[in-house]
């Protein structure tokens, strides 16, 4: 089995019923939803959509995971 | 990018120039992110001292998040330079609802991302999905230690799964899987089926919806399918 197929009968078996946020709505909340994450905070209910999309669309994602990692680099720096 | 008391940065003419508004800066909860805002909003000396420590700490998260990608100073330089441009052109839009080194750092991880992956599948050609056996037993071999009872399960759900696409899916909704198949990242397949991102997301969501429901009445449930292609 390619792993491409495998990749989308995965991404067909978890798709949500409801279409949840967009991909230009979750890159304008993403910042904060990232912050909020990192440091615990409760979600309010556009970044519970967000919360969802990311479950639900591979390249926000990636971009969400890359940017916990650069946040954790400009607020705690290595070394600091 | 080394000098920016040259100002080379510093906008000076057309939409670039952020305006500020006095009343929703005094909004913002965060009292740093107020100094980050009035101080590129400020003279042309504030703002440009303003604009290289941000260009240092755009750097810093964007060589984080990118280790490992085997990127170059050079693209790193001219992301974080692309994206303080833009920070400067949005600026009017930040809402403070996120320090705003996490907004500007988002807005360069984006810049980068976008740049990354337009170098990365630009000549990727689209899968094809009219070969009824792609994928089921050519391409890649399974590298996974499963019986030959799972394989054949996989190939079945792969076989419905091409059943289901060309009987289901519309023309374009199976020109989007393709890319999806290809690796290719929504960003850049967007662009090349000329698409707004968003319009293909909803796309997507709607076959993967039909494709969903059509391995459903096929006895093929979700939670199995997770478990199946773990
Ligand atoms: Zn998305």
């Amino acid at each position: 089995m390619s792993e491409p197929w495998r990749d989308l009968v995965r991404l067909v078996a978890q798709t949500r019923d409801d279409e949840g946020a967009g991909c230009e709505c979750c890159h304008e909340n993403l910042a904060e939803f990232a912050e909020r994450e990192l440091q615990g905070l409760s979600r309010c209910e556009t970044l519970m959509r967000i919360a969802a999309h990311l479950q639900d669309c591979p390249c926000c994602q990636d971009e969400y995971q890359r940017l916990t990692t650069a946040l954790k680099a400009v607020w705690c720096p290595p070394g600091s | 990018m080394s000098d920016l008391e040259s100002n080379e940065l510093v906008p000076t003419t057309g939409t670039t120039e952020p305006s500020g508004d006095a009343a929703r800066i005094a909004e913002m909860a965060d009292e740093s992110a107020r100094k980050w805002v009035q101080r590129l909003y400020g003279g042309r000396n504030e703002r440009a001292k303003a604009l290289e420590e941000l260009r240092s700490i755009l750097l810093r998260g964007l060589r984080a998040a990118f280790a490992g990608d085997n990127v170059s100073d050079d693209l790193f330089e001219d992301a974080v330079q692309d994206s303080l441009m833009k920070i400067l052109r949005n600026l009017d839009s930040f809402e403070g609802r996120s320090r705003f080194e996490s907004w500007a750092t988002s807005i360069a991880l984006r810049t980068l991302l976008s740049e990354l992956r337009h170098r990365r599948y630009q000549d990727i050609p689209l899968a094809s999905l009219s070969d009824p056996n792609r994928g089921v037993s050519s391409a890649q071999p399974d590298r996974s230690e499963t019986s030959p009872d799972v394989q054949m399960m996989k190939q079945q759900v792969v076989a419905v799964m091409h059943r289901l696409i060309d009987e289901h899916l519309s023309e374009h909704q199976r020109s989007a899987l393709r890319g999806v198949l290809a690796g290719i990242p929504s960003d850049v397949l967007a662009n090349r089926l000329h698409l707004q991102r968003n319009a293909l997301y909803k796309l997507l969501h709607d076959a993967r919806q039909k494709l969903k429901q059509g391995l459903a009445q096929e006895g093929y449930e979700g939670a199995d399918l997770l478990s199946l292609f773990e």
